[in-house]
């Protein structure tokens, strides 16, 4: 990603210019959209809360000091979103069946396979963890924030922050020894 | 021997420890099995969340964002309004013209609160209260109560210039309803969306 340029899109698109926001929502809905998927394990509703967090992104622009990268703000956004979609919905857990390969990686077939297989297990995995759990997680691994930080997105306490993470982590790992056995 | 504590464990993991603290859990991990396997879980549990790829989105959501965004319409600062600068240049001529009127009420008001008398009370004096109070030791009751006297005269009020039931009057009226009613509209609108 060209830094440069993204700031200036940024810049551009919050003094209101629409065309230099569509490239901006070009350049990171892929990013926002995998935290929504890890969140709510649904292509559909992943893509709808995306939309969403761009919208909101647009709306706030005025909030935003556009020195700073865009990307890890609407990745909070969508957090948050998918947090309060959870809490109002309680999905029950779904990971579609058949989602695309992976970009990355070209191992032969079988090797594949099984990695995809393993991969979805770990995102069910996360998707089995209650909601505050599953938060931590995607914020500390994916979105590299720190306990500061993260406390401060999900407004709680930093003791808090610290035990839900390791509680989550020690959740995860033992269903992680659970697929490998 | 004492295991690592969560906390421990997690800024080991997130390598957020200082040099010394980092120093001593790693003697620790060296000498104690129950603590190394927990690290050693956890340390494949990162590398697998490291390792989970992101997934292609399927449909360029950028149209139906900017169809969106279209939507919301941006509102133009207050003044730029034009309902708003209407009411303001319409308040400023209202106001010119009723300059007359309102001068001539206030020459009455200055007229009248000159003619003002404010009431007089008439408090008892020390001997007539230590007196009420000696007759309701006593209980008699016909003397129990003083009321202090008051008068005041009543000023002519004013009278506004027009006549109240006048055309004009009910059409100033409804000009500054009028105008109320806008002035309340273009506010509210103007108020900001609700942000996350």
């Amino acid at each position: 990603m060209n830094i440069a340029k993204d700031r200036s899109l940024t810049k551009l698109a919050a003094q209101g210019d629409q065309n230099a926001f569509g490239e901006l929502v070009q350049l990171h809905q892929s990013a926002v959209f995998n935290v929504a998927y890890r969140m709510l394990g649904n292509r559909q509703d992943a893509e709808d809360i995306t939309q969403e967090a761009f919208l909101r992104a647009y709306k706030a622009f005025n909030k935003f000091d556009t020195d700073r990268p865009l990307r890890p703000w609407v990745k909070k956004i969508v957090t948050n979103l998918c947090l309060n979609r959870i809490k109002a919905h309680r999905p029950t857990l779904s990971l579609e069946n058949g989602l695309p390969p992976p970009k990355e990686r070209k191992p032969g077939p079988e090797a594949q396979s099984t990695k995809r297989e393993e991969d979805r297990q770990i995102r069910a995995a996360i998707l089995s963890l209650t909601p505050r759990y599953r938060a931590v997680i995607e914020l500390r691994h994916f979105q590299d924030l720190s306990y500061e930080e993260i406390a401060k997105t999900l407004s709680k306490p930093l003791s808090t922050v610290k035990s839900d993470l390791f509680r989550a982590r020690k959740m995860l790992a033992e269903k992680l020894q659970e697929i490998k056995r | 021997m004492k295991h690592l504590t969560e906390s421990q464990l997690n800024e080991y993991l997130d390598q957020m420890l200082d040099y010394e603290t980092q120093q001593r859990v790693e003697t620790h991990l060296a000498s104690c099995e129950s603590c190394r396997l927990e690290i050693t879980e956890l340390q494949a549990l990162f590398i697998s969340l490291n390792e989970l790829p992101e997934i292609p989105i399927a449909h360029d959501l950028t149209l139906g964002v900017l169809a969106q965004i279209s939507k919301v319409a941006k509102i133009p600062l207050l003044w730029k309004q034009p309902i708003f600068l209407a009411q303001s240049i319409f308040t400023f001529i209202l106001l010119l013209f009723s300059m007359p009127i309102l001068s001539s009420f206030w020459l009455q008001i200055e007229k009248w609160s000159g003619e003002i008398t404010f009431p007089t009370i008439q408090t008892p004096s020390l001997a007539q209260m230590v007196s009420q109070f000696m007759s309701l030791l006593a209980w008699e009751p016909e003397t129990f109560f003083f009321i202090p006297e008051l008068s005041f005269s009543v000023p002519t009020l004013p009278t506004l210039p027009i006549s109240p039931n006048s055309n004009l009057m009910l059409l100033l009226a409804l000009s500054a309803g009028i105008m109320w009613g806008i002035g309340n509209y273009s506010l509210l609108r103007s108020k900001p969306e609700v942000r996350e």
